[in-house]
């Protein structure tokens, strides 16, 4: 057994022990006498009940007693609260599991306000700094009066797929000083093994909880125009084999209908998955579970995510090239055939407008120098997205002594073979070195590849998010157009900014919901943003607990000043008198024979 | 006195300091047996008394020849008497008076070894009585204190008691002295009755301790009366100390008014102050002795 102060405990006992000593040598101390006769004279009368005698004890008693009790004091420690205290940075878990309620109906949330408020009204801190752990990152809130403090953390929506204590925690450490104290409230234990540094507490408030959720949804498209829904449901802390109802929407303009309405079986592992197919023009999905613990995962949003078709346009002289070229664009289904506003151009005499913003991508068939056949080796920037699949093994290439412009991607020896000049707020310009339709590089599987990656290339830059259904806290590029310098996102927090580089911003969303990309010219583009965090829906290893960095003593230490001087003085002063009396007493003691 | 620390030493010690005093014999103890003391009444020794008529029967070596030749009548003259006057010294010997922590015991037997010497000094013979369970003679009291016997002071009884059960054979006209505490229940006069009998002279010496005189503890005691064995849990404070003191004034004023009335002397004695000075004042001023 472990007690807080040894040393007064042993000053409590030592307080019981005189106590002990003084009554009992002061009760009915032993004395013979010559006759009781006398002294029975003495015995009052009992008038009117019993009589009860006082229990007297002498001065040098209450001076003991009260110089072991200052020195109990003393060994206690008490303090007082130093006037200025530091700040208070306090990291806040928005992941959405700090949103599970328990059986009581309360959240992690809830009880991580009430704990912060009760803290800082203890604390007395000259201010609090709030970080948001949210998915993306640290996020500073700012810094408030400690009285509001509960309010503004009662107020900040916890809707993150995960979380990112670690770091927030490292930057919360940064910002604190060194009599600065950081309050990390969460629903989870910190992680093992790992050491609080000093003036870190750690108060989590989760509570293992069964819970299902939607951990995965998607929309993909098939030929016809058809596409095919799958949803995978996982139910964290249910037995195998339990069924979890679900209901899947469609929203239509018109309103909304029910495309599905039934139970999903969870097999091995808690898991279950449903696949359907949705006709052509299926609107956006609403898909729902039943309420539960947690009910960010029982929703998900999938708006229909068909691939953008690029406008092409094919200005090849060559009319055996032009026939290739057009068989390829037409073979991907990526492409449509658009002479009026193109979005790329695959031609074999370069346009002088390609500088403008607006101006399409380009695709210049060059003719070689000098040709010569070769069959490699080839040197390719396998980290561009144009190459990704391409294999040219075995690939005879007939390459010329002319210089492309731009970076080149595709070298066979040092005759270079593909490029891309992509100069900044200008379309880019990919160029091809070939005689013809003959090459054999049309008769292998690199150039269907090559033309897949430019529609999907192509389609990418085109102003607007990615996909239209994302995954929460997952980073995602957002095209903004050539020229612009940011993006701008209507959010269910609000519209959000965004700076971009090279007219592309990439982000995470933080939290589910539906968002809107503001596009030039007043369009808009939505996309849905579903949480998809199994981490988040198991609630299993949630714990309500509290880990400190440090010592009470050392905590004590920083915010409270010990006043254990003034009672070690008084004990000390007492212990003087003390000794002063009992030196008069035996001195008295001494003399008191040669009276006689 | 110094502290003697055992009885022998408090009985040599007595009879140094009663070296220094006499016996005070009043008129009525000079009679009784012959001695070498000149007693009250006619005798036979050399000392002139008186004269008175001749009676016959009187000794005829007694006859004044010269008043009958000058007034022709018959004259016999009478010489005075030689007594030996005597001493009863009645010790208390019960347990009370060897009080633990207390020179009561110590001073009874210096006071008795005193009075004995004192007696030594005015031509008296004494007898030291022990009243334990029974009143008995104290071995070797005849003679001089350093030949003693020790006292035991254990008697779980009163001197009354005592005296009750078995009276000694005292001398008749003797002086008489009692050495006790008095912390005894009895009626003074009853007492007093018994031991003045006979006497002619009767002395009570009431030999206490300083803290039996004035007690100065505070606090809860619990009291053992050494003899009975009887306890008492008394809280001792001032008040209780001032009503001790009244009981024990009342108790002396008893015995000195039953004294009084019979004709006896009563001197209270504090063990640890007998020999204060070197002097028994308290016995010269009751007129039991008397400086030499």
């Amino acid at each position: 057994m472990v007690f807080a102060f040894p040393y007064a405990l042993a000053g409590v006992a030592a307080l019981a022990g005189l106590v002990a000593v003084y009554t009992f040598r002061a009760r009915f101390r032993r004395r013979p006498v010559s006759s009781l006769m006398l002294w029975r004279q003495t015995i009052r009368p009992s008038r009117g009940g019993l009589h009860r005698d006082r229990l007297r004890l002498p001065p040098l008693f209450y001076l003991e007693l009260a110089a072991l009790a200052a020195l109990v004091a003393a060994a206690i420690g008490p303090h007082v609260l130093r006037p200025g205290l530091g700040a208070l940075t306090v990291v806040c878990d928005t992941s959405v599991s700090m949103t599970a309620r328990d059986a009581s109906g309360a959240s992690a949330q809830d009880r991580a306000v009430r704990a912060l408020r009760a803290d800082v009204r203890r604390g007395r801190y000259a201010r609090v700094r709030l970080i948001l752990a949210g998915a993306n990152g640290p996020e500073p809130a700012g810094t408030v009066p400690p009285a509001q403090a509960a309010a503004r953390l009662a107020e900040t929506a916890c809707l993150g797929p995960s979380d990112t204590l670690e770091a927030s925690l490292a930057r919360a450490c940064e910002l604190s000083e060194k009599t600065d104290e950081v309050l990390v409230l969460t629903d989870r234990p910190p992680p093992a093994g790992d050491t609080l540094r000093p003036g870190v507490r750690w108060l989590s408030f989760g509570s293992i909880e069964a819970n299902t959720g939607i951990t995965y949804a998607d929309r993909s498209p098939r030929e016809g125009g058809t596409e095919a829904l799958l949803v995978e449901v996982a139910g964290f802390g249910r037995p195998e084999g339990t069924r979890a109802p679900l209901r899947i929407t469609a929203r239509a303009p018109d309103g909304e209908r029910t495309l599905f309405e039934g139970v999903v079986d969870l097999g091995h592992g808690g898991r279950g998955r449903l696949t359907l197919d949705l006709p052509p023009g299926t609107p956006a999905l609403a898909i729902t579970l039943q309420p539960d613990a947690l009910d960010t995962d029982n929703r998900a949003l999938l708006l229909p995510d068909t691939p953008r078709p690029v406008a092409s346009a094919v200005r090849i002289a060559d009319a055996a090239l032009r026939r290739t070229v057009e068989r390829a664009l037409a073979a991907t289904g990526r492409f449509r055939a658009d002479a009026s506003e193109p979005q790329i151009i695959f031609t074999d005499h370069p346009a002088n407008d390609s500088g403008a913003p607006a101006a399409p991508w380009q695709v210049v068939f060059t003719a070689p120098a000098a040709p010569r056949l070769v069959r490699g080796p080839y040197l390719a920037d396998r980290s561009h997205p144009l190459l990704e699949g391409l294999s040219f093994d075995g690939l005879v290439w007939p390459a010329g002594t002319n210089a492309l412009p731009g970076r080149v991607l595709l070298f066979a020896g040092s005759a270079p073979l593909l490029s891309v000049d992509a100069p900044p707020r200008r379309a880019p310009v990919i160029h091809l070195v070939t005689t013809g339709a003959g090459d054999a590089l049309y008769r292998t599987a690199a150039w269907p590849a090559l033309i897949w990656n430019l529609a999907q290339a192509c389609a990418e830059a085109q102003p607007g998010p990615a996909s239209r259904n994302l995954r929460a806290g997952v980073t995602a590029p957002f095209m903004a157009g050539r020229g612009a310098t940011e993006a701008v996102f209507e959010t269910p927090g609000g519209t959000l900014t965004l700076r971009t580089h090279a007219g592309r911003a990439i982000w995470a969303p933080p939290v589910p919901g539906l968002y809107r990309m503001m596009l030039p010219g007043g369009k808009s583009e939505p996309f849905a943003v579903n949480l998809f965090a199994p981490g988040e829906s198991d609630l299993r290893g949630r714990m309500t607990g509290r880990w400190s960095g440090v010592q009470d003593g050392e905590r004590l230490q920083r915010t409270h000043r010990s006043f254990a001087w003034l009672p070690g003085l008084a004990a000390l002063l007492l212990a003087g008198i003390h000794h002063g009396v009992l030196g008069r007493k035996i001195s008295d003691t001494v003399a008191a024979p040669d009276r006689t | 006195m110094a502290n003697p620390t055992t009885q022998r030493e408090s009985l040599l010690a007595g009879q140094a300091l009663g070296l220094r005093y006499r016996l005070a014999l009043p008129r009525a103890a000079l009679r009784g047996r012959n001695g070498v003391r000149l007693g009250v009444q006619a005798g036979a020794s050399l000392d002139f008394h008186d004269y008175r008529d001749y009676h016959p029967g009187d000794d005829l070596r007694h006859l004044d020849w010269g008043v009958y030749a000058r007034s022709d009548k018959e004259v016999v003259r009478l010489f005075r008497e030689e007594v030996a006057p005597h001493l009863d010294l009645v010790l208390d010997c019960s347990r009370s008076m060897r009080l633990e922590g207390t020179a009561k015991a110590a001073a009874a037997v210096s006071l008795a070894a005193a009075c004995a010497a004192a007696a030594d000094n005015a031509q008296c013979s004494h007898t030291v009585w022990l009243a334990g369970e029974r009143v008995e003679e104290l071995t070797g009291s005849r003679h001089d204190p350093a030949v003693w016997r020790e006292p035991d002071f254990d008697a779980a009884v009163s001197p009354d008691a005592a005296l009750l059960n078995a009276p000694p054979a005292w001398r008749r006209h003797g002086v008489r002295v009692l050495i006790s505490d008095l912390l005894w229940p009895a009626e003074p006069a009853a007492v007093l009755r018994r031991l003045a009998d006979g006497a002619a002279a009767l002395t009570v010496i009431q030999l206490l301790a300083r803290e039996e005189e004035a007690p100065d503890w505070r606090g809860p005691h619990r009291l053992e009366d050494v003899e009975t064995g009887g306890r008492a849990d008394l809280l001792i404070d001032a008040a209780a100390c001032a009503a001790y003191g009244a009981a024990l004034a009342r108790l002396r004023d008893g015995w000195s008014t039953a004294c009084r009335g019979c004709g006896a002397a009563f001197a209270p004695v504090t063990a640890e102050r007998m020999a204060a000075g070197g002097r028994l004042a308290a016995l010269e001023t009751c007129g039991l002795l008397e400086a030499v």
